[in-house]
């Protein structure tokens, strides 16, 4: 596993913690494709667990604007 | 001293909304007692968690942290569904050993300190247009016309955004 394969999982997993996924119909095949490459490697899951926590971070830092 | 009474604001404001925000969950998640375990985990985050901070707006902030953790909520359940019936035997490992320790109020208190940080150090332009997408929910056409220039800036500058957050991915390491 080199520097790059880590950074395209991370990459990849940081899409899909942007994805709606919330608000995807579970027979969706956007949904079956994530299922699937969650499965395919315990690394994959790893980086989705942290991905979408550091999602959740940004959807709980108060918004800075004083407009 | 401050955040002391920041907390308590938040507190208090919680309570007195309880029936709000519980409308919020549900709304999002769908089902009663999910609903109540979302109300129950913003409630302990915004007391004593990493949302236990001093904001402009406690109840618009309430509001946030309960849409954000709902959403959160319905995404694991239909991910962990699928997951499941592939690979029963490994969820608790993975979960186990991601290493991610969100029942640690202080870690994850740290966590958000600094994603805070990062994004207070975007670019004025691009911060906004990331508060807009993120917070306000807004489509980058929207954006665009609120700010009065193209969807395609706009796309460019919220990938800019996403791009410097993600780099924070070292902060899990």
């Amino acid at each position: 596993m080199t520097a790059a394969d880590k950074d395209k999982i991370w990459e990849t997993a940081w899409q899909w913690a942007q994805y709606p996924v919330h608000d995807t119909p579970i027979e969706h095949q956007d949904i079956q494709r994530l299922n699937a490459w969650l499965n395919a490697d315990l690394l994959h899951r790893q980086a989705y667990d942290k991905a979408t926590h550091l999602w959740l971070m940004t959807g709980f830092a108060p918004p800075t604007a004083t407009i | 001293m401050k955040e002391c009474l920041a907390t308590v604001d938040l507190a208090a404001v919680f309570v007195a909304n309880r029936q709000q925000l519980n409308a919020i969950a549900r709304k999002i998640v769908g089902m009663e007692h999910i609903a109540e375990d979302v109300l129950q985990d913003a409630y302990i985050r915004l007391v004593k968690g990493a949302c236990a901070r001093k904001v402009d707006k406690p109840f618009s902030y309430c509001c946030q942290v309960v849409r954000n953790i709902a959403i959160d909520y319905c995404r694991k359940k239909k991910v962990e569904a699928g997951y499941r019936e592939f690979n029963n035997q490994e969820v608790a490992i993975t979960c186990a050993s991601s290493g991610l320790n969100i029942e640690n109020g202080m870690a994850e208190s740290q966590l958000l300190d600094a994603v805070i940080k990062v994004i207070a150090h975007l670019p004025e332009r691009t911060r906004r247009v990331f508060e807009l997408h993120r917070f306000d929910g807004l489509t980058q056409r929207q954006i665009a016309e609120q700010l009065g220039c193209s969807a395609a800036l706009v796309n460019i500058m919220i990938k800019e955004a996403m791009a410097t957050i993600s780099n924070c991915r070292t902060l899990y390491e």
